[in-house]
This record gives structure tokens, C-alpha cells and sequence, in this order.
């Protein structure tokens, strides 16, 4: 009977651990699983390393370097200290108490915060209030100071003490062998021709998740191609957190963003830097830019504005600076514009070079507005070629009334205005033509020579490369190449239409060179010892609306052109904002084109093809 | 009760003792260098951080000194010791055309 007994408390028994069993191995085995797979493994995140963007030479434009971010775990410094002896640290107590714990992270916050100073002092720019005497220093040292041992003091496991520092900082940092300081690995963009480029680029910071992101430029537009995948690896980890090799280990490698490479040439965009640099000073402007382009593949061979920025202190800047004029400010073309509303005509065989204008005589009456011209000068019966020579605004409004509003309107469209470029930057903005139905007579008129409409300056110089090569409109872009893993993904110039025949592109083109060798600029192209040369060019003065009325003191001062004329291999539009010497395009953004193409001809061994002075020098 | 007689356990050997004697001289030692084996393959743990700490740093280095030389071969690196070496930028040049002649033959006599 007790034998029973006792099998049915066994049984009993045994019951209930199975039921207990069940409980933890069926119902809370995900629960479980969770808790000793996170005891258990070790899963490090790995980073990928951003892609690169090189130069048409692979030259780097902007690459990656190591940096860290600097933790402090100020729990750990409490523990280890009241475990250490006096032997061990400089304190000279026996015993160590609080105190010493206070003084110990008090020497600590001195020693990091004279290192911090240092490389806060190389990242800032001239421009920004770096401090200079010695008072200063010492109170910005004392800042920091204070805001390292505000973080050490918290009764915290983990704080973050910096970020972004470089390589050497952080071995200066290791070698001072403080408790509780380590790294995380990152990486920061890496500019080794400094703040070249600055528009093309954009910049790379921090988007919600605290992830690098791209904003602005190339960095913006392919940063999903840049960015590249995260990685992770996990490993099973034995008691002293070390990896076990036999154990389970699950690995995604990252992968590295692609490069770009592109069709900027780095020895072209330096001239271009430097000439636009030179000519905002010398001519006194608010801004400026230039844009070279490859007018047979839409390939971007250089491009520059200031004001501009450092992508590597991005930050020290003020927002507006961040964005692209070539492709996000609009303004009304003038005087450059009138090249493409005389080829439409030419297309259209309205007018050939030596059609004479009937109405040129004096300023044209419309609409109640009196149209002159910009030195209110007339000619008697001037040519097509005159018009474009003397930059006639009452020839451009005879043209126009040829045209008419639906051919005006049309062939303003097959040039691409109106129309986004799609070039490769992310700053481009949409600038739609107002409706053909809205368009009146005195709206034709001005927009024959330039005014009331608005384009940017990557527009003009697309339209004026359909010009150069021949009548073929191609999609500008910057990148040549995307490279991943070896293989090279080419970017093809894309052909989008043709507004204009050969025929009617030879035309123009020669009323171009006229205009340079004839207009106002001819002067600057002697000047600037590019005789030689066969460029075909125009000059732009556009007065700026300002509440309603223009400003006649007020200009945008542009000039377009492409050179040697008869096979270009260029397409340049320089452009200034209200330049403080003279508002005229002629005087300033003619020289700074003809200084940049006398460069470009020395770089691409381009001889003269025109008959020299006798003394040979162009 | 049937259920619980089921639990009587019987006690009457069944195996040769002679067989188990012998498999567990050959299990035992097999079991012995299996913890061994297992124990040393799971401190090699050390090993593969210092292999994988010395890889990283390699790649760290090749990353820096990449970088050193793009640096080096910048423009801007350029034009500074350009211009520290005396060098100056091109601002006049001429042009021979092939019109003018830089060697011809002559004719001379003895």
C-alpha cells in the first residue's frame, strides 16, 4: 500500500515537472531563445565604407578617412579606482575615497580637453571667431573642460565625449591611458582638394537615425549609390566576451559604396576657380559662376560659384551658401538669349544673316511700352548679323513678330526651357514657362531679347551647346562612369531632340563670332591674347526686377560662348550678380571667358587657327 | 495499477560485461580528446581577435596612406610647392606657325 503511495506521488511528481517543462520549453521558448541568443552572441553592426568620387583623371574629388567617435564609462572609472591602489595612479593617498574619484576626473576632463581644443582649432575656418589671445584660449579649454567632467560626473554606464576625430587624436588619446575611454570606429568624408567643388559635391551629415546622409549635389543625388549596405557579423561569445571559433557565426559583409567618376577635369576646374575668384574681387560682383561644358556628350567639364563652402566644415555656413546657382537660381537671361530666338527664326527661314531689319531705325512702340536699345543708339537697315553684333533689341522684337507667339513659344520649349535638365545634382529646381495663352504682345517682344523669362544658368548653356554642335540638345551631366566591384557602368550622353538644323547652327554660329570680334567684348579678346581663335560668343546684361520695375543699376552681367567655333570643345557661360565696377557683360564676364578659354586652349594644345599679328603672339 | 506496475524496473543484466569493458576503453579516451579538442578550438577565440585586430589595423593603414597620397598629388599640393620652388603661372606665350623655319638645308660648295 505505501509502495502505491509513493508511485502515485512519483507519478504526480513527475507530472507536474513535465507540465512545468512544457511551460518553459513550448510556451516561453521564443521568450528564451531571445534572452540566451543575446547572452550567448556577439553582433557587431559594420559599417560600410562610403564610395568614392573621383575626377575624369581618377584623381580623388572626395573620399573616406577613419574617424571615432570618443565614449567615456564614467561607472567603470568609479569601480576601478576605489579597487585601485594609491600605487597605481599619481594620487598620493593610502585609500582612495570620493574625492580622489572627483580630483582623478577632474585631471582626466584637463588632459582630453587640451587635445579636443587642438583638433576643434583645425577644423574651424578663417572666417569663424578662432580664438587668438591667450585669455581666449584658455576660456575655451576651460569650456570644454567643463562640459567633459559634466559628463564624467553623471552616474552613467556609457557618454559620448566626441565625435569625428581624427586617426592622430585618437592615438594621442589612447596614449594617455585613461580608465574607461574608447572608441567607436566611423568614417568622415575626406577632401583632398579642399573646398574645390564645393556645389558639385554638396556635403555628407547626419539624417535622423544619426546615419551619414548626402545633401546637395552629387553626394544628394547618389546617395543611394554611395552610402553602400551595412554589414553585420554575430558570433557566439564564450564568458570573457571573445568569439568562439567552433561556435555559430553569422556574417553579412558590408558592402562599400560604388564610385563615381567624372567628367569634371581637376586642372579645368581650378581655372575656373581661380578666374571666378579673381573676377567676383575685381569686379566688385555679390556672386558668380561658371559653367564648361562638353557640348558633343552634355559631359560637365567644370563648374563653380561663390559664394561657396567647405563640404568638410559645412556646418560653419550659412544654408544659402549650400545652394547650386548653376542649377537652382533662376534669372532673366538678357542679351544671351537672343542667339537661340534668332536660330529658331533662321530654322524657321524667316530671316537668314543678311536679312535686313525695316523697323531698327528707332525704338519700337508696343503695347504702350517704348522698346530701346541698351545704349539707345540706332542703325540705319541693320543686318540679322548686325543685330546680333550690336546686341539690337528693336531687331530681336522684329524677329519675334516674324516668329509670332506659337513659334516663339515652341522653339523656347525644343531648347529646353521650362524644362527641368535632369543634370546629376539634387538641387535643380523646376522653373515652368508661363502658359502660351497668358502671353501677350509685349511679352513676345521682351522675351526676344532676354527679359521676362526665367532660366538658369545650366538652361542657357545646354541651349547654346544645341548651337556649337550642330542642333543636337543633349542631357548635361556630370558623371561619367559608376564603378562597383571592378565592373564600370558607362553614363551615355543622351540625345534629346534637335531644335535646330545643321544649317541653321553653322549660321549662328558665324553671328556669334561677329559678335566677339565686332561687338563690345573685342577689346577684352585682344586683351586677353586669344586673337587667334575663332570663338563664338555673346554678351548678356540683364537688368534685375526689384518690386515690380527693373533696376538699371542692377544686372546680371553674363556672357555665353564656345570655342575654337568651327569644332568646339567647349561650352562656357560665365555670369556675375550685380557686378559694382560696371553692370555691363562686356566689361566683366567677357574678359573672365575669354582669360579661362586662353587657359583652356594652352591645356587641350589648341593652336590658333586665324591669322596672327605679326608678331605671333595670339 | 496496471500503470504503475508499468514503472517496476527490472534489474536482471542483459549485456556481456566483456563488451562493455572494451567500448568503454575505446569510448572514453574519444570522449576525453573530443572536450579537449572542443576546449582548445573554443580558447582559439583569442587567436582570431588578434588575427582579426591585426587585419583591421593593416586595412586602417592602407586607408591613411591612400589618403596621404591624394593629398599629396592635389592641385592645391601642387601649385604651393609650384610656387615655393619659384615656379609662375603661364601668362604669355607665342605661337610658331609653320610658315617660319627652324632648320634648312643649304647649299655650299668646297
Amino acid at each position: 500500500m505505501r509502495l502505491r503511495v509513493i508511485k502515485i506521488i512519483y507519478l504526480l511528481a513527475f507530472l507536474l515537472i513535465s507540465v512545468r517543462l512544457f511551460y518553459w520549453q513550448i510556451l516561453k521558448t521564443d521568450e528564451l531563445t531571445a534572452r540566451a541568443e543575446d547572452q550567448r552572441f556577439l553582433t557587431r553592426e559594420i559599417k560600410p565604407e562610403r564610395g568614392s568620387i573621383l575626377f575624369s583623371d581618377k584623381s580623388v574629388l572626395a573620399g573616406s578617412k577613419p574617424s571615432y567617435l570618443v565614449f567615456s564609462q564614467p561607472k567603470l572609472i568609479d569601480d576601478n579606482l576605489l579597487k585601485k591602489t594609491s600605487s597605481e595612479l599619481d594620487a598620493p593617498q593610502q585609500k582612495l575615497d570620493y574625492s580622489s574619484i572627483v580630483s582623478y576626473k577632474k585631471s582626466y576632463a584637463q588632459k582630453l580637453s587640451e587635445i579636443f581644443y587642438e583638433q576643434q582649432k583645425k577644423l574651424a575656418t578663417q572666417s569663424s571667431t578662432v580664438a587668438a589671445t591667450t585669455e581666449e584660449i584658455k576660456k575655451e579649454i576651460s569650456q570644454i573642460e567643463d562640459s567633459v567632467l559634466g559628463k564624467l560626473s553623471k552616474n552613467l554606464f556609457w557618454v559620448n565625449l566626441n565625435y569625428k576625430v581624427d586617426l592622430e587624436v585618437k592615438r594621442e588619446l589612447e596614449d594617455l591611458n585613461l580608465i574607461g575611454l574608447g572608441f567607436d570606429a566611423d568614417s568622415t568624408r575626406f577632401y583632398p582638394e579642399g573646398s574645390s567643388s564645393a556645389h558639385i559635391l554638396g556635403f555628407v551629415g547626419s539624417n535622423e537615425y544619426g546615419e551619414s546622409t548626402g545633401y546637395g549635389g552629387l553626394e544628394g543625388f547618389y546617395n543611394g549609390e554611395l552610402k553602400g549596405k551595412k554589414g553585420t557579423l554575430t558570433q557566439e561569445k564564450d564568458a570573457l566576451g571573445l568569439p568562439i571559433l567552433i561556435g555559430d557565426f553569422f556574417s553579412r559583409q558590408p558592402r562599400s559604396g560604388k564610385t563615381l567618376k567624372l567628367n569634371i577635369d581637376r586642372a579645368v576646374q581650378r581655372m575656373v576657380e581661380r578666374s571666378l575668384q579673381k573676377g567676383v574681387e575685381k569686379y566688385k560682383a555679390k556672386g558668380g559662376s561658371v559653367v564648361i561644358m562638353d557640348p558633343h556628350t552634355g559631359g560637365v567639364i567644370a563648374m563653380a560659384s561663390l559664394p561657396g563652402f567647405d563640404p568638410a566644415k559645412s556646418y560653419m555656413y550659412p544654408a544659402e551658401n549650400y545652394k547650386n546657382p548653376v542649377t537652382a537660381d533662376s534669372y532673366e537671361p538678357g542679351s544671351t538669349f537672343k542667339v537661340m530666338v534668332m536660330a529658331s527664326a533662321i530654322n524657321e527661314k524667316l530671316v537668314e544673316p543678311d536679312t535686313i531689319c525695316t523697323e531698327c531705325s528707332g525704338p519700337v512702340e508696343l503695347s504702350g511700352f517704348k522698346i530701346r536699345t541698351w545704349n539707345n543708339k540706332y542703325m540705319d537697315n541693320p543686318t540679322m548679323t548686325d543685330v546680333i553684333i550690336h546686341s539690337d533689341n528693336t531687331g530681336m522684337v522684329f524677329i519675334s513678330k516674324k516668329l509670332g507667339i506659337d513659334k516663339m513659344y515652341e522653339y523656347i520649349s525644343k531648347f529646353g526651357f521650362g524644362d527641368l535638365t535632369n543634370i546629376d545634382l539634387q538641387d535643380e529646381a523646376p522653373l515652368p514657362l508661363r502658359q502660351k495663352d497668358t502671353w501677350k504682345e509685349i511679352d513676345l517682344a521682351t522675351a526676344s531679347f532676354g527679359q521676362g523669362i526665367s532660366v538658369t544658368p545650366i538652361q542657357i548653356v545646354r541651349a547654346v551647346a544645341a548651337i556649337a554642335n550642330g542642333g543636337s540638345l543633349y542631357e548635361p551631366h556630370i558623371v561619367s562612369e559608376i564603378i562597383e566591384d571592378g565592373k564600370v557602368h558607362a553614363v551615355h550622353p543622351r540625345l534629346l531632340g534637335n531644335p535646330i538644323s545643321e544649317e541653321a547652327a553653322k549660321q549662328v554660329t558665324q553671328m556669334m563670332v561677329q559678335a566677339v570680334d565686332k561687338g563690345e567684348a573685342q577689346f577684352y579678346k585682344k586683351a586677353n591674347g586669344v586673337l587667334g581663335y575663332k570663338i563664338a560668343g555673346k554678351t548678356g546684361t540683364a537688368q534685375i526686377a526689384v518690386a515690380g520695375h527693373y533696376d538699371a543699376s542692377k544686372t546680371v552681367a553674363s556672357f555665353v560662348g564656345f570655342a575654337p567655333a568651327d569644332n568646339p570643345k567647349f561650352v562656357m557661360l560665365v555670369r556675375y550678380q550685380e557686378p559694382g565696377t560696371s553692370i555691363y557683360g562686356a566689361d566683366t564676364a567677357a574678359p573672365t571667358f575669354f582669360e579661362i578659354a586662353k587657359e583652356m586652349f594652352l591645356y587641350y594644345g589648341i593652336p590658333p587657327t586665324e591669322p596672327l599679328p605679326s608678331s605671333g603672339k595670339p | 495499477m496496471s500503470l504503475l506496475h508499468s514503472f517496476d524496473v527490472d534489474i536482471t543484466p542483459r549485456f556481456n560485461r566483456k563488451l562493455i569493458i572494451i567500448l568503454s576503453f575505446i569510448i572514453v579516451p574519444l570522449v576525453v580528446v573530443e572536450i579537449w579538442t572542443m576546449n582548445r578550438l573554443a580558447t582559439v577565440g583569442v587567436e582570431l581577435s588578434r588575427l582579426d585586430a591585426g587585419k583591421a589595423h593593416l586595412e586602417l593603414e592602407n586607408t591613411v596612406l591612400r589618403n596621404k597620397i591624394s593629398e599629396k598629388k592635389s592641385l592645391a599640393e601642387a601649385e604651393r610647392k609650384a610656387r615655393e620652388m619659384g615656379y609662375e603661372r603661364v601668362s604669355k606665350f607665342e605661337v610658331i606657325s609653320g610658315e617660319v623655319g627652324l632648320a634648312q638645308n643649304t647649299n655650299f660648295t668646297k
